[in-house]
Protein backbone atom coordinates (compact mmCIF):
# COMPACT_ATOMS: atom_id res chain seq x y z
CA UNK A 1 0.00 0.00 0.00
CA UNK A 2 1.38 2.98 1.11
CA UNK A 3 4.18 4.37 3.21
CA UNK A 4 4.65 7.80 4.34
CA UNK A 5 7.85 9.55 5.26
CA UNK A 6 9.04 12.04 7.49
CA UNK A 7 11.01 14.14 4.90
CA UNK A 8 7.36 16.33 4.19
CA UNK A 9 7.78 18.51 6.75
CA UNK A 10 10.00 20.39 4.59
CA UNK A 11 7.43 21.24 2.15
CA UNK A 12 4.34 20.90 4.26
CA UNK A 13 4.23 24.42 5.55
CA UNK A 14 3.88 25.58 2.08
CA UNK A 15 1.52 22.81 1.26
CA UNK A 16 -0.80 23.13 3.94
CA UNK A 17 -1.97 26.34 2.61
CA UNK A 18 -2.78 25.04 -0.76
CA UNK A 19 -6.49 24.87 -1.17
CA UNK A 20 -6.81 21.34 -2.60
CA UNK A 21 -10.31 21.77 -3.74
CA UNK A 22 -10.85 23.26 -7.30
CA UNK A 23 -6.85 23.85 -7.52
CA UNK A 24 -5.29 22.25 -10.73
CA UNK A 25 -1.96 19.99 -9.50
CA UNK A 26 0.25 21.82 -10.98
CA UNK A 27 -0.98 24.99 -8.51
CA UNK A 28 0.75 23.50 -5.65
CA UNK A 29 4.52 23.55 -4.56
CA UNK A 30 6.39 20.86 -4.79
CA UNK A 31 10.10 19.86 -4.11
CA UNK A 32 12.57 19.17 -7.06
CA UNK A 33 12.80 15.44 -7.89
CA UNK A 34 14.87 13.35 -10.15
CA UNK A 35 13.60 10.43 -12.11
CA UNK A 36 15.07 6.73 -11.97
CA UNK A 37 13.82 4.76 -14.62
CA UNK A 38 14.09 0.47 -14.64
CA UNK A 39 17.81 0.92 -16.85
CA UNK A 40 18.15 0.14 -20.28
CA UNK A 41 14.54 -2.16 -20.05
CA UNK A 42 11.82 -0.45 -22.86
CA UNK A 43 9.01 0.43 -22.19
CA UNK A 44 6.11 -1.79 -20.75
CA UNK A 45 3.15 -1.77 -23.14
CA UNK A 46 -0.04 -4.02 -23.18
CA UNK A 47 -3.64 -3.92 -24.14
CA UNK A 48 -6.41 -3.70 -21.71
CA UNK A 49 -7.59 -6.56 -21.08
CA UNK A 50 -11.53 -8.02 -19.74
CA UNK A 51 -11.10 -11.24 -17.59
CA UNK A 52 -15.01 -11.51 -17.44
CA UNK A 53 -14.99 -14.37 -19.59
CA UNK A 54 -11.72 -16.05 -17.67
CA UNK A 55 -12.34 -19.30 -16.11
CA UNK A 56 -14.48 -22.09 -16.99
CA UNK A 57 -18.33 -23.52 -16.20
CA UNK A 58 -18.85 -25.17 -13.17
CA UNK A 59 -19.95 -28.49 -14.04
CA UNK A 60 -20.09 -32.16 -11.18
CA UNK A 61 -17.12 -34.71 -11.53
CA UNK A 62 -17.16 -38.20 -11.00
CA UNK A 63 -14.01 -39.55 -10.04
CA UNK A 64 -13.17 -43.45 -10.86
CA UNK A 65 -12.03 -43.85 -7.05
CA UNK A 66 -11.72 -47.31 -5.54
CA UNK A 67 -10.78 -46.19 -2.14
CA UNK A 68 -9.64 -42.70 -0.56
CA UNK A 69 -6.60 -42.69 -1.84
CA UNK A 70 -7.70 -43.30 -5.15
CA UNK A 71 -10.17 -40.57 -4.64
CA UNK A 72 -7.16 -38.32 -3.38
CA UNK A 73 -5.06 -39.03 -6.30
CA UNK A 74 -7.80 -38.91 -8.68
CA UNK A 75 -8.86 -35.05 -7.18
CA UNK A 76 -5.09 -33.87 -7.31
CA UNK A 77 -5.07 -35.29 -11.19
CA UNK A 78 -7.87 -33.52 -12.04
CA UNK A 79 -6.67 -29.83 -10.15
CA UNK A 80 -3.66 -30.19 -12.29
CA UNK A 81 -5.50 -30.61 -15.28
CA UNK A 82 -7.92 -27.92 -14.83
CA UNK A 83 -4.60 -25.68 -13.36
CA UNK A 84 -3.46 -25.93 -16.55
CA UNK A 85 -6.29 -25.42 -18.79
CA UNK A 86 -7.06 -22.46 -17.10
CA UNK A 87 -3.35 -21.16 -17.44
CA UNK A 88 -3.55 -21.70 -21.01
CA UNK A 89 -6.96 -19.66 -21.07
CA UNK A 90 -5.78 -17.11 -19.42
CA UNK A 91 -3.10 -16.86 -21.68
CA UNK A 92 -4.90 -16.70 -24.83
CA UNK A 93 -6.62 -13.88 -23.46
CA UNK A 94 -4.17 -12.01 -22.85
CA UNK A 95 -2.40 -12.86 -25.39
CA UNK A 96 -5.53 -11.65 -27.50
CA UNK A 97 -5.83 -8.36 -25.69
CA UNK A 98 -2.34 -7.47 -26.17
CA UNK A 99 -2.29 -7.98 -30.15
CA UNK A 100 -3.82 -4.58 -30.27
CA UNK A 101 -0.53 -3.13 -29.22
CA UNK A 102 0.98 -5.17 -32.71
CA UNK A 103 0.84 -2.38 -34.54
CA UNK A 104 2.68 -0.03 -32.50
CA UNK A 105 5.66 -2.20 -31.87
CA UNK A 106 7.45 -0.37 -34.45
CA UNK A 107 7.45 2.77 -32.55
CA UNK A 108 7.66 1.00 -29.30
CA UNK A 109 10.49 -1.26 -29.65
CA UNK A 110 12.50 1.97 -30.32
CA UNK A 111 10.62 4.17 -27.10
CA UNK A 112 12.88 3.26 -24.34
CA UNK A 113 13.37 4.16 -20.30
CA UNK A 114 16.32 6.81 -21.12
CA UNK A 115 13.80 8.33 -23.49
CA UNK A 116 10.82 8.48 -21.20
CA UNK A 117 13.00 10.19 -18.60
CA UNK A 118 14.18 12.83 -21.26
CA UNK A 119 10.80 13.69 -21.95
CA UNK A 120 9.34 13.60 -18.73
CA UNK A 121 12.01 15.85 -17.25
CA UNK A 122 11.49 18.14 -20.03
CA UNK A 123 7.64 18.57 -19.65
CA UNK A 124 7.91 18.45 -15.70
CA UNK A 125 10.47 21.24 -15.64
CA UNK A 126 11.77 22.41 -13.84
CA UNK A 127 10.67 20.47 -10.75
CA UNK A 128 12.42 17.47 -12.23
CA UNK A 129 16.07 17.83 -12.35
CA UNK A 130 19.09 15.86 -13.22
CA UNK A 131 19.95 16.45 -9.31
CA UNK A 132 16.71 16.70 -7.50
CA UNK A 133 16.03 16.84 -3.70
CA UNK A 134 13.56 13.73 -4.16
CA UNK A 135 14.93 10.49 -5.97
CA UNK A 136 11.51 9.47 -7.71
CA UNK A 137 11.60 5.56 -8.72
CA UNK A 138 9.16 4.85 -11.00
CA UNK A 139 7.74 1.40 -12.75
CA UNK A 140 5.60 2.83 -15.19
CA UNK A 141 3.42 0.08 -17.17
CA UNK A 142 1.00 1.77 -19.77
CA UNK A 143 -1.39 -0.55 -21.24
CA UNK A 144 -3.46 0.69 -24.77
CA UNK A 145 -7.31 0.03 -24.68
CA UNK A 146 -9.03 -1.87 -27.11
CA UNK A 147 -10.62 1.03 -29.11
CA UNK A 148 -6.65 2.09 -29.19
CA UNK A 149 -8.76 5.79 -27.60
CA UNK A 150 -6.71 6.06 -24.45
CA UNK A 151 -3.56 5.22 -22.62
CA UNK A 152 -3.57 3.61 -19.00
CA UNK A 153 -0.66 3.94 -17.21
CA UNK A 154 -0.38 2.02 -13.84
CA UNK A 155 3.34 3.34 -11.66
CA UNK A 156 4.33 1.92 -8.81
CA UNK A 157 6.61 4.76 -7.50
CA UNK A 158 8.83 4.88 -4.73
CA UNK A 159 10.59 8.72 -3.13
CA UNK A 160 13.68 8.22 -1.71
CA UNK A 161 15.09 11.52 0.11
CA UNK A 162 18.56 12.66 -0.82
CA UNK A 163 21.52 13.80 1.99
CA UNK A 164 20.82 17.16 0.57
CA UNK A 165 16.87 16.84 0.63
CA UNK A 166 14.42 15.40 2.50
CA UNK A 167 14.51 11.79 3.56
CA UNK A 168 12.41 8.69 4.41
CA UNK A 169 10.98 5.96 2.00
CA UNK A 170 7.34 6.56 0.30
CA UNK A 171 6.07 4.19 -1.44
CA UNK A 172 2.38 4.10 -3.90
CA UNK A 173 0.53 3.09 -6.87
CA UNK A 174 -1.16 5.57 -8.74
CA UNK A 175 -3.06 4.73 -12.28
CA UNK A 176 -3.55 7.58 -14.78
CA UNK A 177 -6.10 7.18 -17.69
CA UNK A 178 -5.47 9.73 -20.49
CA UNK A 179 -8.61 11.54 -21.65
CA UNK A 180 -10.02 9.66 -24.87
CA UNK A 181 -8.85 10.22 -28.74
CA UNK A 182 -11.33 12.83 -30.23
CA UNK A 183 -10.39 11.77 -33.55
CA UNK A 184 -12.01 8.66 -35.76
CA UNK A 185 -8.22 7.52 -36.52
CA UNK A 186 -6.38 7.07 -33.37
CA UNK A 187 -4.41 4.94 -34.24
CA UNK A 188 -2.74 7.35 -37.18
CA UNK A 189 -2.58 9.66 -34.45
CA UNK A 190 -0.53 8.08 -32.24
CA UNK A 191 1.70 7.10 -34.65
CA UNK A 192 2.10 10.58 -36.94
CA UNK A 193 5.94 11.97 -36.96
CA UNK A 194 7.39 8.62 -35.27
CA UNK A 195 5.16 8.02 -32.61
CA UNK A 196 5.62 11.42 -31.30
CA UNK A 197 2.12 11.95 -29.53
CA UNK A 198 1.88 8.53 -28.21
CA UNK A 199 5.79 9.17 -26.50
CA UNK A 200 4.43 12.37 -25.26
CA UNK A 201 1.16 11.10 -23.74
CA UNK A 202 3.24 8.81 -21.65
CA UNK A 203 5.75 11.14 -20.95
CA UNK A 204 2.65 13.52 -19.58
CA UNK A 205 0.89 10.16 -17.76
CA UNK A 206 4.11 9.39 -15.87
CA UNK A 207 4.56 13.31 -14.73
CA UNK A 208 0.80 13.56 -13.61
CA UNK A 209 1.60 10.15 -11.69
CA UNK A 210 4.46 11.65 -10.22
CA UNK A 211 3.09 15.16 -8.88
CA UNK A 212 -0.37 12.81 -7.35
CA UNK A 213 2.21 10.40 -5.49
CA UNK A 214 3.75 13.95 -4.05
CA UNK A 215 0.69 15.43 -2.83
CA UNK A 216 -0.46 11.51 -1.46
CA UNK A 217 3.17 11.69 0.01
CA UNK A 218 2.16 14.58 2.45
CA UNK A 219 1.07 13.73 6.08
CA UNK A 220 -2.89 13.99 5.07
CA UNK A 221 -2.52 12.40 1.77
CA UNK A 222 -4.75 13.45 -1.01
CA UNK A 223 -7.84 13.95 1.03
CA UNK A 224 -11.34 14.99 0.37
CA UNK A 225 -12.52 18.61 0.98
CA UNK A 226 -16.29 16.93 2.30
CA UNK A 227 -16.47 13.72 4.95
CA UNK A 228 -14.70 10.70 2.19
CA UNK A 229 -18.29 8.60 1.20
CA UNK A 230 -17.56 5.56 -1.16
CA UNK A 231 -19.72 5.83 -4.46
CA UNK A 232 -19.62 3.84 -8.06
CA UNK A 233 -18.16 6.50 -10.10
CA UNK A 234 -18.35 6.19 -13.57
CA UNK A 235 -15.47 7.61 -15.92
CA UNK A 236 -14.11 7.38 -19.54
CA UNK A 237 -11.19 4.51 -21.09
CA UNK A 238 -10.99 5.69 -24.61
CA UNK A 239 -14.73 5.14 -25.65
CA UNK A 240 -16.11 2.78 -22.99
CA UNK A 241 -17.59 3.47 -19.53
CA UNK A 242 -15.88 2.05 -16.61
CA UNK A 243 -16.59 2.38 -12.95
CA UNK A 244 -14.73 2.17 -10.09
CA UNK A 245 -15.76 2.14 -6.26
CA UNK A 246 -13.60 4.93 -4.64
CA UNK A 247 -13.89 7.88 -2.92
CA UNK A 248 -13.50 11.51 -4.94
CA UNK A 249 -11.13 13.47 -3.42
CA UNK A 250 -11.07 15.93 -6.47
CA UNK A 251 -12.18 17.45 -9.37
CA UNK A 252 -10.57 19.43 -11.96
CA UNK A 253 -11.08 20.08 -15.38
CA UNK A 254 -12.76 17.47 -17.04
CA UNK A 255 -11.11 15.11 -14.36
CA UNK A 256 -11.62 13.29 -11.11
CA UNK A 257 -9.16 12.04 -8.52
CA UNK A 258 -10.29 9.01 -6.78
CA UNK A 259 -9.02 6.80 -4.30
CA UNK A 260 -10.17 3.33 -4.77
CA UNK A 261 -10.75 -0.15 -2.27
CA UNK A 262 -7.26 -0.60 -2.55
CA UNK A 263 -6.29 2.52 -1.54
CA UNK A 264 -4.57 3.50 -4.58
CA UNK A 265 -4.99 7.60 -6.36
CA UNK A 266 -6.71 6.87 -9.81
CA UNK A 267 -6.83 9.97 -12.07
CA UNK A 268 -9.01 9.50 -14.67
CA UNK A 269 -10.90 11.63 -17.45
CA UNK A 270 -15.02 12.15 -16.83
CA UNK A 271 -17.95 14.32 -18.48
CA UNK A 272 -19.08 15.05 -15.11
CA UNK A 273 -16.25 17.01 -13.46
CA UNK A 274 -15.77 20.57 -15.50
CA UNK A 275 -15.49 22.68 -12.14
CA UNK A 276 -12.14 25.43 -12.86
CA UNK A 277 -10.84 24.81 -16.48
CA UNK A 278 -8.62 27.65 -17.63
CA UNK A 279 -10.18 29.61 -19.79
CA UNK B 1 -49.80 -52.81 -11.82
CA UNK B 2 -51.88 -49.95 -11.14
CA UNK B 3 -49.89 -49.49 -8.22
CA UNK B 4 -46.72 -49.27 -10.88
CA UNK B 5 -48.73 -46.84 -12.75
CA UNK B 6 -49.75 -44.62 -10.03
CA UNK B 7 -46.00 -44.28 -8.98
CA UNK B 8 -44.87 -43.48 -12.75
CA UNK B 9 -47.34 -40.76 -12.92
CA UNK B 10 -46.27 -39.22 -9.42
CA UNK B 11 -43.19 -39.56 -11.06
CA UNK B 12 -43.36 -37.85 -14.43
CA UNK B 13 -45.51 -34.92 -12.26
CA UNK B 14 -42.80 -34.36 -10.13
CA UNK B 15 -40.08 -34.15 -12.77
CA UNK B 16 -42.44 -32.08 -15.42
CA UNK B 17 -43.11 -29.46 -12.20
CA UNK B 18 -39.94 -28.98 -12.05
CA UNK B 19 -38.82 -28.53 -15.73
CA UNK B 20 -40.38 -24.87 -15.59
CA UNK B 21 -39.48 -23.41 -19.03
CA UNK B 22 -37.57 -19.76 -18.17
CA UNK B 23 -39.77 -16.97 -19.52
CA UNK B 24 -38.63 -15.35 -22.50
CA UNK B 25 -37.65 -11.66 -23.02
CA UNK B 26 -40.34 -9.14 -24.12
CA UNK B 27 -39.98 -5.84 -25.29
CA UNK B 28 -41.34 -3.13 -23.39
CA UNK B 29 -44.90 -1.76 -24.82
CA UNK B 30 -44.49 1.47 -25.87
CA UNK B 31 -48.13 1.54 -25.67
CA UNK B 32 -48.07 1.06 -21.78
CA UNK B 33 -45.21 2.97 -20.98
CA UNK B 34 -46.62 6.00 -21.87
CA UNK B 35 -49.20 8.83 -21.17
CA UNK B 36 -51.66 6.58 -23.40
CA UNK B 37 -51.16 3.44 -21.19
CA UNK B 38 -53.06 4.47 -17.95
CA UNK B 39 -51.82 4.44 -14.28
CA UNK B 40 -48.17 2.56 -13.83
CA UNK B 41 -47.10 1.49 -10.31
CA UNK B 42 -43.07 0.78 -9.85
CA UNK B 43 -42.22 -1.74 -7.44
CA UNK B 44 -39.19 -3.80 -6.00
CA UNK B 45 -38.61 -6.56 -4.20
CA UNK B 46 -36.74 -7.37 -1.13
CA UNK B 47 -33.17 -7.43 -2.46
CA UNK B 48 -31.42 -10.36 -1.10
CA UNK B 49 -28.73 -10.38 0.95
CA UNK B 50 -25.01 -10.62 -0.37
CA UNK B 51 -23.94 -14.46 -0.75
CA UNK B 52 -21.23 -16.65 -2.24
CA UNK B 53 -22.04 -18.83 -4.93
CA UNK B 54 -20.33 -22.38 -6.04
CA UNK B 55 -22.35 -24.11 -8.80
CA UNK B 56 -20.59 -27.33 -10.14
CA UNK B 57 -19.53 -28.13 -6.22
CA UNK B 58 -22.76 -30.11 -6.15
CA UNK B 59 -21.69 -33.28 -3.90
CA UNK B 60 -22.17 -32.63 -0.07
CA UNK B 61 -18.60 -33.29 0.58
CA UNK B 62 -17.40 -30.97 -2.71
CA UNK B 63 -19.39 -27.91 -1.33
CA UNK B 64 -18.37 -28.44 2.45
CA UNK B 65 -14.89 -28.21 0.48
CA UNK B 66 -15.59 -25.24 -1.43
CA UNK B 67 -17.48 -23.34 1.17
CA UNK B 68 -14.74 -23.69 3.40
CA UNK B 69 -11.68 -22.82 1.17
CA UNK B 70 -13.82 -19.34 0.01
CA UNK B 71 -14.78 -18.77 4.05
CA UNK B 72 -12.86 -15.56 4.27
CA UNK B 73 -14.44 -14.41 1.03
CA UNK B 74 -17.94 -15.45 2.34
CA UNK B 75 -17.43 -13.34 5.55
CA UNK B 76 -16.19 -9.98 3.59
CA UNK B 77 -19.14 -10.64 1.45
CA UNK B 78 -21.86 -10.73 4.49
CA UNK B 79 -20.21 -7.26 4.80
CA UNK B 80 -21.48 -5.51 1.93
CA UNK B 81 -25.13 -4.63 0.97
CA UNK B 82 -26.73 -4.17 -2.28
CA UNK B 83 -29.07 -1.62 -1.43
CA UNK B 84 -26.77 0.85 -4.72
CA UNK B 85 -29.70 -1.39 -6.69
CA UNK B 86 -32.59 0.17 -4.18
CA UNK B 87 -32.95 3.63 -6.19
CA UNK B 88 -34.14 1.61 -9.20
CA UNK B 89 -37.82 1.99 -8.54
CA UNK B 90 -37.23 5.70 -8.36
CA UNK B 91 -34.99 5.92 -11.12
CA UNK B 92 -37.35 3.79 -13.40
CA UNK B 93 -40.54 5.93 -11.97
CA UNK B 94 -38.31 9.33 -13.33
CA UNK B 95 -37.93 8.22 -16.84
CA UNK B 96 -41.20 6.55 -17.09
CA UNK B 97 -42.34 10.09 -15.97
CA UNK B 98 -40.04 11.76 -18.78
CA UNK B 99 -42.42 9.81 -21.53
CA UNK B 100 -45.31 11.44 -19.67
CA UNK B 101 -46.45 8.53 -17.95
CA UNK B 102 -49.16 8.52 -15.03
CA UNK B 103 -46.90 6.87 -12.33
CA UNK B 104 -47.16 5.49 -9.01
CA UNK B 105 -44.07 4.48 -7.03
CA UNK B 106 -45.32 1.49 -4.69
CA UNK B 107 -43.40 2.38 -1.06
CA UNK B 108 -41.87 -0.62 0.79
CA UNK B 109 -41.07 -3.91 -0.83
CA UNK B 110 -43.60 -6.08 -2.18
CA UNK B 111 -42.66 -10.16 -1.55
CA UNK B 112 -43.71 -11.52 -4.60
CA UNK B 113 -43.27 -14.95 -3.12
CA UNK B 114 -46.08 -14.14 -0.42
CA UNK B 115 -48.45 -13.50 -3.34
CA UNK B 116 -50.95 -16.04 -4.27
CA UNK B 117 -49.98 -18.34 -7.30
CA UNK B 118 -51.66 -17.50 -11.33
CA UNK B 119 -52.66 -20.53 -12.64
CA UNK B 120 -52.47 -20.41 -16.31
CA UNK B 121 -51.18 -22.15 -19.28
CA UNK B 122 -51.04 -19.37 -21.25
CA UNK B 123 -47.35 -18.21 -22.47
CA UNK B 124 -46.11 -14.98 -21.08
CA UNK B 125 -48.09 -14.73 -17.86
CA UNK B 126 -46.68 -14.45 -14.67
CA UNK B 127 -46.74 -16.94 -12.28
CA UNK B 128 -47.66 -15.21 -8.95
CA UNK B 129 -51.04 -13.40 -9.38
CA UNK B 130 -50.22 -9.72 -8.85
CA UNK B 131 -53.79 -8.24 -9.95
CA UNK B 132 -54.70 -7.38 -6.22
CA UNK B 133 -52.04 -5.20 -6.47
CA UNK B 134 -53.42 -3.06 -9.02
CA UNK B 135 -56.78 -3.00 -6.79
CA UNK B 136 -54.79 -2.20 -3.80
CA UNK B 137 -52.97 0.60 -5.54
CA UNK B 138 -55.29 1.91 -8.32
CA UNK B 139 -52.52 1.17 -11.27
CA UNK B 140 -52.89 -0.38 -14.70
CA UNK B 141 -49.71 -1.67 -14.95
CA UNK B 142 -46.70 -2.46 -12.42
CA UNK B 143 -43.42 -2.60 -13.15
CA UNK B 144 -41.55 -4.66 -11.14
CA UNK B 145 -37.89 -5.06 -10.20
CA UNK B 146 -36.73 -8.43 -8.79
CA UNK B 147 -33.07 -8.71 -7.87
CA UNK B 148 -32.80 -12.76 -7.53
CA UNK B 149 -28.92 -13.14 -6.75
CA UNK B 150 -26.28 -10.82 -5.65
CA UNK B 151 -22.28 -11.37 -4.63
CA UNK B 152 -19.96 -14.07 -5.81
CA UNK B 153 -19.99 -17.01 -7.53
CA UNK B 154 -17.17 -19.25 -8.20
CA UNK B 155 -17.46 -22.33 -10.96
CA UNK B 156 -16.54 -25.56 -9.51
CA UNK B 157 -16.04 -29.31 -11.19
CA UNK B 158 -16.96 -31.02 -7.85
CA UNK B 159 -13.89 -30.27 -5.68
CA UNK B 160 -11.76 -28.33 -8.22
CA UNK B 161 -12.49 -24.61 -9.09
CA UNK B 162 -12.66 -23.73 -12.75
CA UNK B 163 -12.46 -20.17 -11.98
CA UNK B 164 -11.59 -17.14 -9.81
CA UNK B 165 -14.45 -15.80 -7.72
CA UNK B 166 -16.62 -13.30 -9.69
CA UNK B 167 -18.83 -10.36 -9.04
CA UNK B 168 -22.40 -11.89 -9.53
CA UNK B 169 -25.80 -9.58 -10.02
CA UNK B 170 -29.10 -11.33 -11.15
CA UNK B 171 -32.47 -10.54 -10.99
CA UNK B 172 -35.37 -9.51 -13.91
CA UNK B 173 -37.39 -6.44 -14.74
CA UNK B 174 -40.96 -7.07 -16.29
CA UNK B 175 -43.91 -5.13 -16.44
CA UNK B 176 -47.65 -6.52 -15.69
CA UNK B 177 -50.73 -5.80 -17.09
CA UNK B 178 -53.20 -5.69 -13.82
CA UNK B 179 -56.10 -6.83 -15.71
CA UNK B 180 -54.57 -10.31 -17.28
CA UNK B 181 -51.66 -10.88 -15.08
CA UNK B 182 -50.01 -11.11 -18.20
CA UNK B 183 -46.61 -9.86 -19.33
CA UNK B 184 -45.87 -6.47 -21.34
CA UNK B 185 -42.00 -6.47 -20.85
CA UNK B 186 -39.64 -8.62 -19.45
CA UNK B 187 -35.76 -8.37 -19.13
CA UNK B 188 -33.43 -11.01 -17.47
CA UNK B 189 -30.34 -9.46 -15.87
CA UNK B 190 -27.43 -11.27 -15.09
CA UNK B 191 -23.81 -9.72 -14.62
CA UNK B 192 -20.79 -11.23 -13.73
CA UNK B 193 -18.07 -9.00 -13.10
CA UNK B 194 -14.35 -9.78 -12.73
CA UNK B 195 -12.09 -8.03 -10.15
CA UNK B 196 -9.09 -6.42 -11.69
CA UNK B 197 -6.16 -8.21 -11.98
CA UNK B 198 -5.86 -10.15 -9.04
CA UNK B 199 -8.91 -11.25 -6.98
CA UNK B 200 -7.33 -13.25 -3.53
CA UNK B 201 -6.54 -10.33 -1.34
CA UNK B 202 -8.25 -10.95 2.06
CA UNK B 203 -9.59 -9.94 4.09
CA UNK B 204 -10.89 -7.24 2.51
CA UNK B 205 -11.16 -8.59 -1.34
CA UNK B 206 -10.48 -4.90 -2.38
CA UNK B 207 -10.60 -5.66 -6.09
CA UNK B 208 -13.49 -8.76 -6.27
CA UNK B 209 -15.40 -5.25 -3.76
CA UNK B 210 -14.99 -3.44 -6.78
CA UNK B 211 -16.48 -6.06 -9.07
CA UNK B 212 -19.32 -6.25 -6.55
CA UNK B 213 -20.30 -2.44 -7.22
CA UNK B 214 -19.68 -2.63 -10.83
CA UNK B 215 -21.85 -5.70 -11.16
CA UNK B 216 -24.55 -4.02 -9.24
CA UNK B 217 -24.31 -0.67 -11.48
CA UNK B 218 -24.39 -2.56 -15.09
CA UNK B 219 -27.34 -4.46 -13.63
CA UNK B 220 -28.65 -0.73 -12.77
CA UNK B 221 -27.31 0.00 -16.43
CA UNK B 222 -29.93 -2.59 -17.65
CA UNK B 223 -32.77 -2.37 -16.03
CA UNK B 224 -33.25 1.28 -16.86
CA UNK B 225 -31.59 1.30 -20.51
CA UNK B 226 -35.47 0.29 -21.79
CA UNK B 227 -37.02 3.24 -19.98
CA UNK B 228 -34.68 5.87 -21.44
CA UNK B 229 -35.96 6.84 -24.39
CA UNK B 230 -32.91 7.47 -26.13
CA UNK B 231 -31.29 4.17 -25.22
CA UNK B 232 -29.32 5.93 -22.50
CA UNK B 233 -29.37 5.95 -18.84
CA UNK B 234 -27.86 9.02 -19.08
CA UNK B 235 -26.01 8.58 -15.11
CA UNK B 236 -22.49 9.48 -15.02
CA UNK B 237 -21.34 9.39 -11.18
CA UNK B 238 -23.74 8.43 -8.62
Amino acid sequence: MTRRPSWRRRWLAALTLMTLAGSSLADEPLPRWSLQLPADAPVQFIGVASLDEDGMAGTPMMYPAPNAGGLVVAILTHSLLVDSARRAQREKLLAAANAVVAPYRGVLDGFGHPELRQRVHRRASPMAADEGELVVESAPMFALTQDEKAIVLDNLITFRGTPAGPQGVYQGIVRVVSDPAKGTEPRSDWLAGGGERLKDECARLVAESIEMALLDARPAGVVAPAPPAQRTVRYDEGGTERMERAVIVRQHCGRLIIRNLRGHLMSVPTKSATANCPP
Amino acid sequence: MNVRLCHAAIAVAILTGCATAPQNPIALSETAASAQGGRIGVAIAPLPAPDTYFPGADCLLCYATAAATNSALTTQTKTLSASDALPLREEIAALLKKRGADVKVIDGEVKIDALPDFASQAPNVAPKDYRGLGQQHQIDHLVMIRVTTVGFTRNYASYVPTSDPKATFNGAGYMIDMKTNAYEWYLPVAVIKSADKVWDEPPAYPGLTNAFYQAIEIGRDQFLKPFASNGATASTSK
